[in-house]
């Protein structure tokens, strides 16, 4: 049952019931006292009283009614209008924020990461090459302690040839003492071949001690060469898991923060299509608003109907025409609801598609 | 650039409905609040496609396509009447009044947004 139902049961129960009722109780006498035959007496001043409380009613009951139906209505709309209006700014809200987490900033963190990947490999490449320049180096180092060695041998080798030759020069000297005056010349080449030997023997070690000297100065070249490359490998082997470990780290947080954005933009969705399901019942106020207007309509030209019937006084009552006031609420109806409120059955050129034209 | 939508209801929950819908698929939307106040608002600016409900005070949806047809700025600008009328009567008003599609309330914002697309390119 519709609220104009309801209204037009309460004011036809209210004036045919009360009219009734008072006509029986005031102006017909009790039955049992009524002569057969006979007409009930009416009471003319007690029907005009009658008649201008319904005039009364009328003309203060239903306006208020109106004007209660219709600041009803318009309340509704202002509030239901805000409501819409707030989760307009909610949908902006939403929108905005994924848009955002769908931006090309929200897209690039994956290449950000991508790159200092790459930048930060190229780091360790460039130590490992330098690491791998270093072991040339110690390679290097190493084959030239070789020549060193050969060095040493060559020194004593020419130390032994000048003691050889020294011996030999002795011998000189003692074949030429033996041959007296004529092994004098002799003699004197004899003893420079010696000092000659001298020389070279001491030329010899002193190229023993040189070389031993190299040799020292490159052994502690090497000691810290191999030193330093021991700890470059071990600074790139460090350098190498330091930088996975980053990398690995920085990877759970984009992964993280992906998830987040993720779940974030899921949920936005959700709530977005929760608040689009909203917004389409909102527009009940609208079909609400328009009921509310029609029957607020009828309401207001009551007290128009009874004045016309009263217009000739209570000797000239006319009845209620409430056939035609049906008819004319029913000429207001807009909705398929508001004639089915009215038990007509559905109209079958009505529809609730899309008409294209 | 964004295509321009006049919304015209005297009901500002269904304009704002129709908004979000709209404005959420890369439209910008105007209001009007009936016929008259639309009028209005079409000077000045070019306007897309209109959406219109029927029943409204000052002056009804009909009238107000009617007028907007009589202005050579948009005698060939679609309009969409969004209305509780279902009456197969009043539909043929609108069409003759010169309306593209009837869309009956309560709608969902898709497809009032699928009607909107298949009269103006997005």
């Amino acid at each position: 049952m519709t609220l104009y139902d309801i209204l037009v049961l309460v004011l036809t129960g209210l004036i045919c019931g009360g009219f009734g009722f008072w006509l029986g109780g005031k102006a017909s006498p009790a039955p049992v006292q009524t002569p057969i035959n006979s007409e009930p007496t009416i009471d003319a001043n007690a029907v005009k009283q009658y008649v201008k409380s319904i005039d009364d009613f009328s003309r203060l009951i239903t306006p208020a009614w109106a004007a209660h139906i219709e600041n009803s209505r318009q309340e509704m709309e202002r509030a239901i209008g805000e409501l819409a209006q707030r989760f307009a700014g909610i949908t902006v809200s939403l929108n905005a924020t994924l848009n955002a987490s769908g931006s090309p900033l929200g897209n690039a963190n994956g290449e950000i990461f991508l790159t200092s990947n790459q930048r930060l490999r190229q780091v360790v490449g460039s130590l490992e090459a330098s690491l791998q320049e270093n072991l040339i180096v110690l390679e290097r180092i190493r084959s030239l302690t070789g020549f060193v060695d050969e060095l040493k041998t060559m020194a004593r080798e020419v130390a032994r040839i000048a003691d050889q030759t020294n011996l030999i020069a002795l011998n000189a000297a003692i074949e030429a003492a033996r041959a007296g005056d004529a092994g004098r010349g002799f003699a004197v080449v004899a003893d420079e071949v010696r000092k000659l030997s001298k020389l070279s023997g001491e030329t010899g070690k002193l190229i023993g001690s040189k070389v031993e000297q190299i040799n020292l100065a490159m052994h502690s070249t090497l000691v810290a060469v191999e030193k330093s490359t021991e700890a470059e490998t071990l600074a790139v082997s460090s350098s190498n898991h330091n930088i996975q470990t980053v990398l690995e780290n920085l990877q759970s947080v984009f992964d993280g923060l992906q998830h987040y954005s993720s779940d974030l933009s899921r949920s936005a969705q959700a709530i977005k299509h929760q608040i689009d399901e909203s917004l389409v019942h909102f527009q009940f106020q609208d079909r609400i608003g328009q009921v509310l207007m029609h029957v607020g309509e009828s309401i207001d030209k009551f007290p128009h109907h009874i004045s016309s019937i009263h217009a000739e006084g209570v000797e000239a009552l006319q009845p209620l025409d409430n056939a035609a006031m049906l008819e004319a609420l029913k000429s207001t109806y807009t909705m398929e609801t508001e004639h089915l409120a009215h038990g007509e059955s559905p109209s079958s050129s009505q529809s609730d598609e899309i008409t294209f034209f | 650039m964004a295509k321009t939508i006049l919304i015209v209801d005297d009901s500002a929950s269904v304009r704002q409905v129709v908004k979000i819908a709209l404005t959420g698929a890369g439209y910008d939307v105007i209001e009007g609040v009936d016929g008259k106040d639309a009028l209005s608002k079409l000077t000045g600016q070019k306007v897309h496609l209109i959406i219109s409900d029927v029943n409204m005070p000052n002056m009804d949806g009909i009238t107000f396509v009617k007028e907007v047809k009589q202005l050579a700025a948009y005698k060939f600008t679609p309009v969409i009447m969004l209305t509780t009328e279902s009456q197969e009567g009043k539909k043929q008003e609108g069409q003759a009044a010169g309306a593209k599609a009837w869309v009956v309330k309560p709608f969902q914002p898709a497809q009032m947004l699928a009607a909107v697309s298949k009269l103006i390119l997005p």
